[in-house]
């Protein structure tokens, strides 16, 4: 199949060598065409492309979700990225898929990796996914992790941003209160306040809403997945 | 002196004052306070400009002035609800109501909106982590104003993304939170969906 | 919940200290003053959504030029000289674009339930939407946001004469029309 994908190509690959030059052609080309298509199509370098290809396929048969891998090219693709960087790129992507896998275990969502997978990318150290999990044991940590992600971006120390996302994890809060305190901080450093100061404030924030450390013990949460 | 008062002006006028509650909307003010702090000081030319948005004016010369100071000031315009970073579920008198995508209740997405100014582009695409990043699945819509708009459901949690403009050019979202990505090293943009 | 009380003077020091750079004291000025801008705001364009887009743009503007606002000057009414502005501004430009969809322009209903009327703000909108700007303008900042003539005059840079007519005008209308609604509801 990959044959006769790549023959197929072959031929629009020499005038899709306009990628490079007049990108907009090119990407609208892509319409009409499937995702595993779209990537062929957009890169005009056969070997890029099979090299592409098997990542995907490596990754697949290793139990990994290829949808996020087919977005990391896309994303490439999009961005108008060398063919190079796309391939090592979804190697990464699969890497960290992989990571995240092994750390947010035993069975994880397809969202849970790739959140995991994100908070990996944004240079949260491992250690901290596996305490995310130990704090939500049979909940999804999407928010948690997506959270987690979103604070050390904002320039929130990794340590200061676990300690309070665990803490509120453990005391109760709802993944959307969860979210409110990423979107708060998210705003309050927009703003001009210190990402550290921010996160300060809404953690207590969100703590005010949330029951006593003993009440929220009598409330762990017991196989609740949403 | 004229005495206008009278009891339907009275009236009038105390209905007028009661129409709006006496404290402020919090999420209005911070909108305010996150536009103001985050829209770059105006340059010295725009200052200039500015100081001739006097009443004194005549209407013509007031309305080329207003003309110009819109689309200057429009198009340097920060955030908005909530935004900004924008809340970007909030939906302001402008935009038309979206027919479709409905916020879903059954699988937790979210209607989330998204805006972006580019009066002389030809087409402005929605591309992120949501639509695997493909160009022609959420295509903006132009409103007269120049101002280009779609909303599609998002599922809760964070999401990364930008704007294809005339299929070439990607644009981050000045109204959202800015993030570079760590594989492409290409500014993007971040939006916080917290669900329902 | 909503008062007819007179509003409360800002305090002078609060525009001078935002004028220093002190951010936390233009986020005070911001709330004291959002309520009435967004009211008067509200009445003049007739929709929310502009209301608020104007309201907003006239914080933004103050914030920048806070340099401007003179010392010995009362900040309320150079803030609606500028908020005035905006909201003539946003009027044009919806003139302009008028094929676009609004939400709708019911204005808000936060107010009690009219005790004179079933519609009685209904009423009252139509009214001063049939009057001509600078009239609806003076008349909402001398009788709502109750500046006195000569604030106003610096406002919309009018002479004292001319800015009473355009009150007077005001009043004459809503008089004798919403003295028709009382009279057909009774």
């Amino acid at each position: 199949m990959m044959s006769t994908i790549s023959s197929r190509l072959h031929a629009a690959g020499v005038a899709l060598v306009g990628l490079m030059c007049g990108a907009p052609l090119v990407v609208t080309a892509l319409h009409a065409q499937a995702p595993s298509q779209a990537i062929a199509l957009a890169i005009p370098d056969a070997k890029t492309r099979q090299a592409v290809e098997r990542e995907i396929a490596r990754a697949v048969s290793r139990g990994l979700p290829s949808a996020p891998l087919v977005a990391k090219a896309m994303e490439g693709i999009t961005k108008q990225a060398a063919p190079d960087r796309i391939r090592s790129a979804v190697a990464a992507q699969a890497q960290r898929l992989e990571q995240a896998r092994g750390l947010l275990g035993p069975t994880p969502s397809e969202a849970e990796l790739v959140s995991g997978a994100e908070a990996l990318a944004a240079g949260i150290p491992t250690a901290m996914l596996k305490q995310v999990r130990a704090a939500w044991p049979a909940q999804s940590v999407v928010m948690p992790l997506d959270v987690l992600t979103e604070l050390v971006a904002r320039g929130v120390p990794p340590k200061q941003a676990l300690e309070r996302v665990v803490t509120l994890m453990r005391r109760g809060a709802t993944p959307v209160q969860i979210a409110g305190l990423g979107a708060a901080v998210q705003a309050d450093v927009a703003a001009g306040l210190a990402p550290d100061a921010a996160l300060e404030v809404r953690a207590r924030g969100v703590m005010s809403l949330l029951p006593s450390p003993a009440a929220a013990a009598a409330l762990a949460p017991s196989g609740r997945r949403p | 002196m004229i005495d206008e008062r009278d009891v339907v002006i009275e009236a009038v006028r105390g209905r007028l004052r009661a129409s709006v509650a006496d404290e402020a909307d919090p999420r209005a003010v911070a909108r305010i306070l996150s536009a103001a702090f985050a829209a770059p000081a105006p340059s010295r030319w725009r200052r200039w400009l500015d100081a001739w948005h006097l009443p004194v004016m005549s209407r013509v010369g007031a309305a080329v002035v207003a003309m110009i100071a819109l689309a200057a000031g429009f198009l340097a315009r920060g955030v908005l609800p909530n935004r900004a970073p924008a809340d970007p579920m909030a939906v302001t008198g402008e935009f038309p109501i979206p027919v479709t995508p409905a916020s879903d209740p059954r699988s937790g997405a979210v209607a989330t909106q998204f805006v972006f100014e580019a009066p002389v582009a030809q087409s402005v695409a929605l591309v992120g982590d949501f639509n695997g990043w493909v160009p022609t699945a959420a295509p903006l819509v132009r409103l007269p104003s120049g101002v280009w708009t779609v909303t599609v459901p998002l599922m809760p949690g964070r999401h990364v993304y930008a704007f294809l403009v005339d299929g070439a050019r990607l644009e981050s979202d000045p109204r959202a939170a800015a993030v570079v990505d760590p594989d492409y090293g290409r500014p993007s943009s971040v939006v916080m969906v917290p669900g329902r | 919940m909503s008062s007819s009380s007179p509003t409360s003077p800002i305090d002078p020091s609060l525009p001078l200290r935002a004028k220093g750079g002190d951010r936390q004291a233009f986020a005070q000025l911001v709330e004291l003053c959002y309520p009435r801008s967004l009211r008067f705001a509200l009445h003049m364009v007739g929709n929310r959504e502009d209301a608020e887009e104007a309201v907003q743009d006239t914080f933004v503007r103050v914030y920048h030029h806070l340099g401007r606002f003179r010392d010995d000057g009362r900040f309320e009414p150079w803030l609606f000289r500028i908020l005035a502005n905006r909201c003539r501004t946003v009027s044009a430009k919806r003139r302009r674009h008028a094929e676009v969809i609004q939400y709708g322009d019911v204005p808000d209903h936060d107010a009690p339930t009219a005790v004179d009327g079933p519609d009685w703000m209904e009423e009252i909108h139509k009214v001063l939407a049939t009057l001509p700007v600078e009239q609806r303008e003076a008349f909402l900042l001398h009788h709502v946001e109750e500046l006195a003539y000569e604030e106003i005059a610096a406002v919309t840079g009018v002479k004292l004469s001319a800015l009473r007519m355009r009150v007077k005008r005001a009043c004459d209308v809503l008089r004798v029309r919403l003295a028709e609604v009382r009279r057909d509801d009774r």
